[in-house]
């Protein structure tokens, strides 16, 4: 294994234990906003911890695939982090058109969480599937569309390619105006695909108004931990793709020729690894910040959220186009 | 490109962030949201003469600068924070067209003036043909703010947008007569938008709406 | 060309038209005689063709048939070895599982009174594997149409043995009306390219370099073949007739007649010359079309096997918007089309697996409960998990789940079009593969919201009415059949390299036969490998890791223990069955976002007084292409002809009126103009 590989595992496994650490942030910075204390930053991590030694409780109608849904969210995560890099190295797993496999994992935890929720036959699980089938059906194409505009400009077909680790600042030079609009259409696209305000409301207690928290309604103990797990590294992944794409840090030579990692390369690493932390949460403050400055909206105007997300899509091609 | 690497690349954030501001306008519903879009968009433009004139930094140009950065920025939101407060309107801003469409048309209008910035050929500011496009998206978009919006505070959120594009264009001649120029505009709106303030009220008290269809039954 | 597969091809057609000779007269075994030589010809065939695809040898056997013109030859190339698989896979299903397909029907039939001809159904299901093999091995253009008409006319008797009621009359009425109007285009096309070429034989249209209308040609083919293939909006006969055909012979029509539209498509490509720029345009026009109103129009769907009709719809949409794309690519010299090209095909096959899967699971469902409209199931899964776990997994491979074999074929598509894209100089070429990339995604989102609603509201949840708690599972043999091709589903995803080894000559002759460099192929291919190597690893690694997470997640709820209770309703606590989500309401507010193409019609009773009685409201999402038809071509039609009715009166005086008339303006003619 070369050290290359080590250091994009180490990236991997640092994602999966500072997931939790996301969503903390968010709501800290919801709090902060909105006058209050807020509960401690690592408020997940204890629950996830108290979820997982309780017993849970399962509906009599539910089936294999209510307690397959879990297990096919966190896998999905899991196996979407091997495809996307983290600073400063290439990810894992990088083939030309990863990025479309990362659609299709997000698509596997859709499919399972849905039939998850239809299982219970509960008609307020039903209408979030409903709702979450349909927005995220809408935001598909949308999602895989700025992939591509990325494939087009960066000149690369793997995700690692695409984001700015491998071409350095040089690439986001004269295109900070297709970057940016890219990274707006992806961040209105984690709102949506996070379920987060405007599109959905974490914290509101009315079913009929929920989306994916109606979705996991009937799900308790480990299954929840791994619900909630695995809500948590999607929120992560969204953010650090975002970090990923418009983070122009000039790309230090990290290993030396025989490829292993000398001291210089341990503190290029430790520099690179703590701006990249920095960005994500930074990507979660400004969720908070969105939370706390916006109403959710009404069902019917989602979509047009998510048409917002298209139009920026349509205005990074035609900036590039105006490039080009 | 006559300006600084770094410099440009700001720029074209600015540029991004401007036509983002448009879009949102476009696709907001709520008066509040839109005023303070329009304040963003004021206080990104009130920076775009300094890095059209890039080295030839003068006195005059630091305080023209000053005062567009006052008057964009803080004093024509304010004016029109206030108008809100005196009219309560009741009913959203909502679009003719319905927000998708009128985003959607925002996006064709960007598309439109690429088209266009490409048939100029090269201009003999290369500044222009880089700003042009995103001016002239602004434009469009406050004209079609103008023509779709239902309540007349929209309308002069059109109308400042509009400005804000007639700015933007103006932006790369940014010599000392051209400020001048720019200058006499400006103040023309401010008073349009003073007029306007005062005359909405004055419409809300007669109609207790704002809404420009009521005007209809003033004809004849 | 070798003795052995000549025997052997003969041996499949003689078994096939032997045996349906034989049922005819078999009287009680004609079920068995049938199934034997399905079977048989199924499990020869199969071997023959998939050797022939690997050898790349070509078939050519031509017999001494007096036949009016042209005469009788078939050719196995390489292009009928792709398309031959599939057809002898599920003639094989399909056969085997004919006896108990017929004894099922036959009970029904002894319990309504209604009548039962075993022996014809068995002689027409013969016949139409039969017509299958023989058009996509026919070599001679009069043959072809021969073979045609057999294999369409075929299904007319097939798809309603016991004559039901009025929807299983209307859908053989639509089907034989839009089966012959088919054959018209194909009539036109072969007798111009006949009369061009001065002969009927297929390799003298493929030597003759140049054709005088090549494009009124490929105009004539894909209106023709596209009608078999079921692209929107030539795709009304094919909810009516898949949602009514029994599932021996739903699995035929919807695995592998709709291939044969293709197969069509394909060869015309290959015998008219070097295609022109707008057939791509044209191709990924009619994809588009027919991928995204095909499965708008299929999650608006209330009854279950009507959906994955139209799901066929999309899927071949889907392949034609990649066969454009691969035909733009290869104008401009891209590697991507080698890239699609192996999307294609292998999507084509994927298609056959899980579609004939998800019918045969949707007859073992409806053999018991008789509906299938989702309002009356649910709660299947419980009941009839063996075959509820073949659905759900259909399900996932056709919604694009990894690492299933949907997905693979979808993500050499994306990368196609992604590479084509990257390729591409000048912009209207980029916005094209753009728009394919971004209309590919759109629909692979609603492929996983029909699916999901489809299994999730059918077999999920609790059952909705009494037909549903009905429900058994199948004989042995049919749940044989599901697994085979669900096993077939799953492993292919896995097997997607040695696939594409398998279809690689045959890509690289096929893309030579478009005017692609065999360089630019080859690194085509090259590419699609590596994609396919790396899914292939990855899906290992995903279901690895998926049997980790279940055993970590089973440690914890077996350390904590676990308890049964009920659903929680938000604080009801006499939920019902019935108050579950239906179909109408998952798919609600998409049908009235895209209207424009659901054109979904709700009837709401106005409820009037203070005790109003009981008031139905009504949602329905009728096939608004047929209506279009029917109004642009049908109801004209008929307006004339019921105009041309009068001119009948009855009257001899009248009719010796005409006679004179006619007598006179010949003479007029003749003598006048002439």
């Amino acid at each position: 294994m070369t050290s290359q590989m080590i250091v994009a595992l180490g990236g991997m496994l640092l994602s999966l234990l500072l997931a939790p650490l996301l969503p903390g942030c968010t709501n800290r910075v919801k709090a902060m906003m909105g006058g209050r204390k807020g509960r401690p930053l690592l408020q997940l991590y204890f629950d996830l911890c108290r979820l997982m030694g309780k017993s849970p409780v399962y509906p009599g109608v539910t089936t294999y695939f209510f307690k397959a849904a879990p297990t096919a969210c966190l896998t999905s995560a899991v196996a979407a982090l091997t495809v996307l890099p983290f600073w400063p190295v290439a990810a894992p797993a990088n083939f030309s058109g990863d990025f479309i496999l990362l659609a299709g994992l997000f698509a596997m935890s859709r499919f399972f969480l849905i039939l998850a929720a239809l299982d219970t036959g509960s008609a307020f699980e039903g209408m979030g599937a409903s709702r979450d089938a349909l927005f995220s059906a809408l935001a598909e194409p949308i999602f895989l569309f700025c992939l591509l505009l990325l494939c087009r400009q960066a000149h690369s077909l793997t995700l690692s390619g695409m984001t700015t680790v491998a071409a350095g600042p040089a690439a986001i030079q004269g295109y900070w105006m297709f970057y940016l609009m890219l990274a707006f259409a992806l961040f209105l696209l984690l709102l949506q695909e996070n379920s987060r305000i405007p599109v959905d409301d974490p914290n509101t207690h009315l079913e009929l108004t929920m989306i994916h928290e109606v979705m996991i309604l009937d799900h308790s103990g480990p299954d929840l931990a791994f619900l909630e797990y695995a809500a948590a590294l999607k929120l992560w992944i969204f953010s650090l793709l975002i970090a990923g794409l418009v983070l122009p840090l000039p790309s230090v030579p990290l290993f030396d020729d025989g490829g292993s990692l000398g001291p210089h390369g341990l503190a290029g690493l430790a520099v690179h690894w703590g701006t990249t932390l920095l960005a994500i949460f930074g990507v979660g403050a400004l969720v908070g910040l969105v939370e706390s400055l916006m109403a959710r909206l009404r069902m019917e105007r989602v979509p047009q959220v998510l048409a917002m997300a298209g139009a920026f899509a349509g205005l990074a091609a035609l900036t590039l186009w105006r490039q080009a | 490109m006559t300006v600084l690497p770094v410099a440009g690349n700001v720029l074209e954030a600015l540029l991004g962030l401007v036509i983002i501001s448009d879009f949102c306008l476009l696709g907001a519903e709520r008066s509040r949201l839109c005023i303070r879009l329009v304040a963003l968009q004021g206080v990104i433009l009130g920076f775009m003469p300094v890095f059209a004139a890039g080295d030839g930094m003068t006195p005059w140009l630091a305080v023209a600068v000053a005062v567009f950065f006052v008057v964009k920025g803080g004093m024509l939101p304010l004016l029109l924070w206030h108008t809100y407060k005196k009219l309560h309107p009741r009913a959203p801003g909502a679009s003719y067209l319905g927000n998708t469409a009128s985003v959607l048309l925002g996006l064709a209008a960007f598309a439109f003036s690429l088209w266009l910035n490409s048939r100029l050929g090269i201009a003999a500011n290369p500044l222009f043909s880089h700003i042009f496009p995103t001016a002239f998206a602004t434009i469009f978009s406050g004209l079609l703010l103008i023509t779709s919006r239902r309540m007349a505070l929209a309308q002069i959120f059109g109308y400042l947008v509009m400005e804000n594009g007639i700015y933007l264009l103006g932006a790369p001649m940014a010599q000392e007569s051209a400020v001048w120029l720019e200058f006499s505009i400006l103040m023309d709106i401010l008073v349009a938008a003073f007029v306007m303030g005062i005359a909405l009220t004055h419409i809300n008290r007669a109609f207790d709406s704002t809404d420009v269809e009521c005007f209809a039954s003033l004809r004849d | 060309m070798e003795p052995h597969s000549l025997y052997l091809f003969c041996a499949v057609l003689a078994l096939l038209v032997g045996g349906a000779f034989c049922s005819l007269i078999a009287g009680r075994a004609a079920a068995a005689t049938a199934s034997c030589a399905c079977v048989a010809a199924g499990a020869v065939g199969l071997c023959l063709s998939l050797y022939l695809l690997l050898s790349g040898a070509t078939l050519r056997v031509s017999f001494p048939l007096p036949l009016p013109l042209g005469e009788c030859l078939f050719c196995v190339d390489r292009l009928s070895s792709v398309f031959l698989p599939p057809v002898f896979l599920l003639a094989l299903i399909g056969g085997a599982l004919l006896p108990g397909r017929l004894k099922s029907l036959a009970a029904e039939a002894a319990e309504t009174g209604a009548r039962l001809a075993v022996g014809r159904h068995c002689f027409f299901f013969c016949f139409l594997i039969a017509g299958m093999v023989m058009t996509l091995t026919a070599a001679d253009a009069v043959l072809f149409l021969i073979s045609w008409e057999i294999m369409s006319l075929m299904p007319f008797f097939l798809i309603s043995p016991l004559d039901r009621d009025a929807n299983e009359r209307f859908a053989v009425w639509v089907y034989l009306t839009a089966a012959h109007l088919g054959v018209l285009p194909l009539l036109l096309l072969f007798a111009g390219m006949g009369a061009e070429a001065g002969g009927t034989d297929f390799a003298l249209f493929a030597t003759r370099g140049a054709w005088s209308h090549p494009c009124l040609y490929f105009m004539l083919a894909l209106v023709g073949f596209g009608l078999k293939a079921g692209l929107v909006p030539l795709h009304v006969w094919m909810p009516e007739a898949h949602s009514s055909a029994p599932g021996h012979v739903a699995v035929l029509l919807s695995g592998a007649m709709l291939n044969v539209g293709l197969y069509g498509i394909l060869r015309v490509l290959l015998l008219a010359g070097p295609p022109e720029a707008w057939w791509a345009y044209a191709l990924m026009g009619a994809g588009v079309l027919s991928g995204v109103t095909g499965i708008l129009l299929g999650l608006v769907q209330s009854d279950l096997k009507r959906t994955l009709a139209y799901s066929s719809a999309e899927n071949m949409g889907i392949i034609c918007l990649a066969l454009g794309g691969a035909l733009l690519a290869c104008s401009i010299g891209s590697s991507a089309a080698a890239l699609l090209l192996a999307g294609v095909f292998l999507h084509i096959w994927n298609h056959s697996l899980f579609k004939s899967l998800l019918f045969l699971a949707a007859n073992a469902v409806k053999e018991h409960t008789h509906t299938m409209l989702i309002q009356r199931l649910g709660g299947l899964h419980k009941r009839i998990p063996f075959t509820g776990g073949c659905f759900a997994l259909g399900s996932a491979a056709i919604a694009g789940i990894p690492p299933l074999n949907g997905f693979m074929s979808e993500l050499l598509l994306y990368t196609g079009f992604a590479v084509g894209s990257k390729a591409a100089g000048n912009t209207e070429t980029v916005l094209l593969f753009w728009g394919a990339f971004f209309v590919l995604g759109a629909i692979a989102g609603m492929a996983l919201f029909a699916f999901t609603q489809a299994y999730g509201l059918a077999f999920l949840g609790a059952p909705r009415s009494a037909q549903s708690c009905q429900a058994r599972e199948p004989e042995t043999l049919f749940k044989a059949a599901m697994l085979l091709l669900a096993l077939l589903c799953l492993c292919a995803g896995f097997a997607g390299p040695l696939l594409l080894k398998a279809l690689s000559p045959f890509l690289v002759w096929f893309a030579s036969g478009l005017g692609i460099p065999t360089a630019v192929c080859a690194e085509g291919m090259e590419a699609a490998a590596t994609v396919l190597a790396w899914y292939a690893a990855l899906g290992a690694a995903l279901l690895a890791l998926f049997v980790l997470v279940s055993l970590a997640r089973g440690r914890a709820v077996g350390k904590n223990g676990f308890a049964e209770g009920v659903t929680w309703s938000c604080g009801y606590c006499r939920p019902t069955a019935r108050m579950q989500y239906t179909g109408g309401a998952f798919a609600r507010t998409f049908a009235m976002l895209l209207h424009p193409l659901a054109r979904t019609r709700t009837v709401t009773p106005k409820v009037q007084g203070l005790f109003p009685g009981r008031e139905k409201a009504i949602m329905t999402s009728p096939d608004w292409p047929t209506e279009l038809w029917s109004s642009l071509l049908f109801r004209p039609v008929t307006a004339v002809a019921e105009a041309a009715k009068n001119l009948q009166t009855g009257l001899v005086n009248l009719y010796i009126l005409y006679i004179f008339i006619a007598l006179v303006a010949a003479l007029t003619w003749a003598l006048g103009w002439a």
